[in-house]
């Protein structure tokens, strides 16, 4: 896909723009990746589905507070081993098929924890602090007994009480899924920002995969809409429509009767008949049809955002 | 008039008169009937109730209602926007600013009111693997919750819950701030917490009787005295209800179980 960018006022630096596949290759089998968006908004899917052709495994999961087809595609294709879990699921459509049966089979190594320490785990990895502690009360909460691997009980200093803390999770890789972004890296959102930003902070390599790219002399023009810096964005991607099924916030909506076709086929038959069956992008994008992207941009466009 | 209201509205009114003027609330995903609910209070009785949108960072959203609500709609005339971080600091440390209530559902409650996001079964190798436990781990943290439900049955309200993701009632463990749920609401019943904090029967959806809302669930339970049916909401409400939050009639489809 032909990405325009106008010439930049300083010649000497270096765009951050490469194509899906080089941006894909980059991520080796046992990555770790931090992903994106939240339910079925904003999330990296163009990304995810050349993983997922690309055959990648055992990655490690650290999902937005609340994902949905992001993780669930990459535990469909057999490509995790374990996962940081505080919601995997479809929201209204219903609990996530692939997770569901991969947690019950015990086929990938969940480790369940919860909203504030998704946050807390990746502002600990952002900021290089040892861990990060949890109000008075956690206790009462039961992931932090189920799993001990992340969160320990310690002595509050300063009160001798207990104190239950999380450890830091930094992704080898941050992936999202952005309306606009420079050449540089520079991001601006359209919508619910969500964990985007501590996504960007704290994984060791970020790529934003972007419905438009602009010069950075867009960007210029408005610095306070930037809400990602382009210093933590390594890996720029032109992937029009590539948040699909999910939504890009003030691009389109997401698309609620595809998830009901991947809820129908079922995990394995979706992974064969959309994602295998379409080696491109541009192919998928055919796949999904015209009148069903134009119904989900003018939705979108009609609103008044 | 009551005859033609659905489950779905009973509940978000059950909901609604449990609201209280100048509290800030939050719910989770899959929220129309709460959604609905904090639209519903401050339009007639909580016009100072502020509340948070889900994940998807709305305070305020001046939208009608949509089924996920992390939906960009949401933002549509919403008076403030958070991430993901923000809601944190906001459910962690936000009561000690003014009062404030969460709204949340699961897939099992006890008769103390802890609900279960995580699963059933022994973990980890549970026989059904939840999504989890997210937002439920700031109940142990607001002032007071309401818990919904979309179903009413014996699995889902159980004796005692498997895993604790939002705490209830009777635990030393949890905050000395937190009161814990004042209200369960389901598609066939009211449940209120006791002094002592366990589920009393408060009202039932017209339709149902006491034996078959004892029949359908999985604690024991004591009923108020003088046990009725749950109001509907009143008509200026279902009128404002319907044309003005839920004008295309999304609570009409809201799975609300067995209906007869």
């Amino acid at each position: 896909m032909p990405v325009d960018v106008a010439p930049s006022p300083a010649p000497t630096r270096e765009s951050k723009v490469v194509s899906l596949e080089d941006a894909a290759a980059l991520i080796g089998d046992g990555s770790s990746l931090a992903l994106g968006g939240i339910h079925l908004h904003n999330g990296p899917m163009a990304l995810i589905r050349a993983l997922v052709r690309g055959e990648r495994k055992d990655l490690t999961l650290i999902p937005n507070v609340s994902v949905g087809m992001p993780a669930e595609l990459l535990i469909a294709a057999g490509a995790v081993k374990r996962i940081y879990a505080s919601y995997v699921g479809l929201e209204h459509h219903g609990l996530a098929p692939a997770f569901r049966r991969a947690g019950q089979e015990g086929t990938i190594e969940i480790h369940d924890i919860d909203e504030p320490g998704s946050v807390y785990a990746m502002r600990a990895a952002a900021a290089s602090l040892p861990f990060m502690p949890f109000p008075p009360g956690h206790k009462a909460v039961d992931v932090t007994r189920l799993n001990p691997d992340d969160y320990k009980v310690t002595t509050d200093p300063f009160t001798g009480e207990d104190v239950v803390v999380i450890r830091p999770l930094m992704a080898d890789f941050g992936l999202i899924h952005v309306p606009q972004v420079d050449q540089f890296g520079n991001v601006q959102l359209e919508g619910a920002p969500v964990q985007d930003v501590i996504i960007a902070k704290s994984a060791k390599h970020v790529i934003a995969t972007a419905e438009k790219i602009v010069p950075v002399e867009v960007t210029r023009r408005a610095p306070e809409r930037t809400q990602i810096a382009g210093f933590f964005v390594d890996t720029v991607v032109h992937a029009p429509f590539g948040a699909h099924p999910t939504s890009s916030h003030g691009r389109y909506y997401g698309d609620e009767g595809h998830v009901e076709i991947y809820k129908a086929l079922g995990p394995d038959r979706y992974i064969e008949e959309w994602v295998k069956a379409c080696p491109t992008e541009a192919e998928w994008a055919d796949k999904v049809g015209g009148a069903r992207i134009v119904s989900l941009i003018e939705g979108m466009a009609n609103n008044v955002l | 008039m009551s005859s033609d209201v659905s489950r779905a509205e009973y509940m978000v009114g059950a909901l609604s008169t449990g609201l209280r003027d100048g509290e800030w609330g939050a719910c989770g995903a899959y929220s129309e009937i709460p959604m609905g609910a904090f639209m519903l209070a401050r339009a007639f009785h909580a016009p100072n109730l502020w509340w948070m949108s889900g994940g998807g960072g709305a305070i305020n959203p001046a939208c009608t209602l949509v089924e996920s609500s992390s939906d960009v709609r949401t933002w549509d005339g919403a008076e403030a926007t958070f991430t993901i971080e923000d809601i944190v600091d906001y459910e962690f440390g936000g009561w000690q600013r003014r009062p404030n209530v969460g709204l949340f559902g699961g897939i099992q409650v006890d008769r103390r009111g802890n609900v279960n996001m995580v699963g059933i079964g022994e973990y980890p190798n549970l026989t059904l693997r939840g999504p989890g436990t997210v937002g439920l781990a700031f109940a142990s943290h607001f002032h007071r919750s309401m818990i919904y439900l979309h179903d009413h049955n014996p699995r889902v309200l159980c004796e005692k819950v498997d895993y604790v993701s939002g705490p209830g009632h009777g635990d030393d463990r949890r905050s000395d701030h937190a009161g814990g749920p004042s209200r369960v609401v389901t598609p066939q019943a009211v449940f209120e917490f006791s002094g002592d904090g366990y589920a009393t029967l408060a009202s039932i959806t017209p339709g149902y009787g006491e034996a078959e809302v004892r029949e359908h669930t999985g604690f024991e339970f004591e009923s108020v005295d003088g046990l009725g049916e749950t109001p509907p909401p009143s008509p200026e409400e279902l009128e404002y209800l319907r044309t003005v939050i839920d004008p295309e009639g999304r609570l009409a489809h809201v799975s609300t179980g067995d209906w007869r």
